[in-house]
């Protein structure tokens, strides 16, 4: 006779339950729900479960939900044969219907759904190109950008005092640096003029580096530069600025400007007017 | 190829007339598929529902079912019930949705199932007053499909098939694409988790029941402790 712990006892309760189980099994089983009130109950109530789950009177179909189906299939039936199979909005994707509902493979084990890896569903020969345009668009930006970059020498002037000098076919080779100190040639910005007579104004940033340089230097006049930028239409976006003659940049960030120069610009600008 | 020879051993012996509407249908009386579709239409709905737990989805799927049924009516061989080639479709648009529409409930059924093997039900207690008794219809759908909700939905379609469907062991596993040995495991695991789960709401509601009943009947004796 077979005895069964309740662990044997609950791997075959469904079974159980089903009637599957043959003679020697089934009166094991039943003998172990007597003897076991543990079990009892969990045979009792899983009985129960099973019973409320297969009651025929739930999950039934609302008349309007009927009302609305039959609704829909007869504007399907209503179009013509081949048109019905396109007349199906939500029908997924002719292949993938096809895929699971195949004659070759009815009633095989339908596909199972899977959860596909975050590289699966990529479409890599877009995803590549997608990449190599990038490539090509960033590399283009950054050789058009380099064509840009020119390298100029020339006097390093205000724009408010430039157009002086382009008016009179002038170079500013004795235009004092006080000068270049004034307020209002201060807030006019500043550029390089070359020997050609053409005028280049420095970006925003360019002026103040300019400035600074300005400042710190105790250059009188014949302020020569030579200045890297690109060229944007009429600015020159200045990517390094020095004197002329000084070897190598002048490091306008780390040298302060010095108070000495204020002094005699106080005393130029007494002096005369640029 | 006789129709003998294509229908393969333990396949249908009866069809209910399934098969000669289809092949009505096929011969060109498409108006008749409503017929088959009201022979059929609670059972996809049913089924459905309790896989996807939402009304608005359940009809959706049903449509959608009946609709590709149509369109790949053709292909139905009667190697199968139709009934059962329905339930395929139906099942395979429910995995679809619930993967789409509610990511949350989907869990990918390649998972390796975490299963409680070997342990034993967590709750052994005899359940106060009998659902079918003591709950509207309406709250017993509700309980049911909150319990089936919490199961993994490769338990979950199993139980639907077999225990709310009552299909046959056989048809469960046709429609699923499982052998029968693993419709019989699976089946063994989901019928104890959704008890476990029922049982748990059970006796929550019926708490709650008790706790209510035993409130003061009006608020002029609610004096505080």
């Amino acid at each position: 006779m077979l005895t069964l712990t309740c662990e044997d006892f609950l791997a075959r309760i469904s079974e159980f339950m089903d009637g599957d189980l043959d003679g020697a099994w089934r009166q094991a089983v039943s003998d172990h729900a007597r003897d076991c009130p543990r079990c009892a109950v969990i045979l009792d109530t899983t009985q129960r479960t099973i019973r409320l789950a297969g009651d025929a009177q739930l999950f039934a179909l609302p008349a309007e939900v009927a009302e609305r189906l039959h609704a829909r299939l007869a504007a399907a039936l209503a179009a013509p044969a081949p048109a019905a199979t396109t007349a199906a909005p939500p029908a997924p994707a002719p292949v993938e219907a096809s895929a699971e509902l195949g004659p070759a493979s009815l009633m095989a084990p339908p596909p199972l759904p899977r959860r596909r890896g975050w590289l699966e569903g990529w479409n890599w020969p877009l995803a590549w190109a997608l990449v190599g345009a990038v490539l090509i668009i960033f590399g283009g930006v950054s050789w058009w950008q380099q064509a840009r970059i020119r390298t100029l020498q020339g006097w390093l002037i205000d724009a408010h005092c430039a157009a002086r000098y382009i008016a009179a076919g002038d170079m500013p080779v004795s235009h004092p640096r006080w000068c270049l100190l004034q307020p209002a040639c201060v807030a006019s910005g500043y550029g390089v003029m070359t020997a050609q007579g053409r005028f280049w104004r420095f970006n925003r940033v360019g002026s103040i580096r300019a400035l600074l340089m300005l400042r710190a230097s105790n250059r009188k006049m014949n302020l020569r530069i030579t200045v890297r930028g690109q060229e944007r239409g009429p600015i020159l976006y200045v990517r390094s600025l020095r004197w002329a003659r000084a070897k190598g940049l002048i490091s306008v960030r780390l040298r302060a400007p010095a108070p000495a120069p204020r002094l005699r610009q106080a005393a130029y600008m007494t002096a005369s007017a640029p | 190829m006789s129709r003998e020879s294509a229908v393969p051993v333990g396949a249908p012996a009866g069809d209910d007339g399934d098969n000669a509407l289809v092949a009505a249908i096929r011969a060109g009386e498409r108006g008749r598929f409503q017929e088959l579709v009201a022979r059929h239409q609670r059972a996809v709905y049913r089924t459905a529902l309790a896989i996807l737990r939402s009304p608005e989805d359940a009809e959706d799927i049903t449509q959608e079912t009946f609709l590709r049924a149509l369109e790949h009516l053709d292909q139905f061989r009667g190697e199968a019930r139709f009934s059962t080639w329905l339930t395929q479709i139906c099942v395979n648009t429910s995995r679809m949705a619930l993967r789409k529409r509610h990511p949350e409930l989907w869990t990918s059924l390649d998972e390796p199932v975490t299963t409680d093997d070997g342990a034993l039900p967590r709750e052994a207690v005899e359940w106060r007053e009998d659902p079918e008794q003591a709950y509207s219809r309406q709250e017993q759908e509700e309980l049911l499909l909150n319990a089936l909700a919490g199961l993994h939905p490769s338990y979950r379609e199993v139980v639907v098939l077999r225990d709310i469907r009552q299909l046959s062991t056989e048809e469960t596993a046709q429609a699923l694409g499982l052998t029968v040995a693993n419709v019989k495991t699976r089946l063994l695991r989901a019928r104890l988790q959704l008890r476990d789960r029922l049982a748990a709401r059970l006796h929550a509601a019926a708490d709650a029941r008790d706790l209510a009943s035993s409130a003061p009947a009006s608020p002029k004796d609610d004096r505080p402790c």
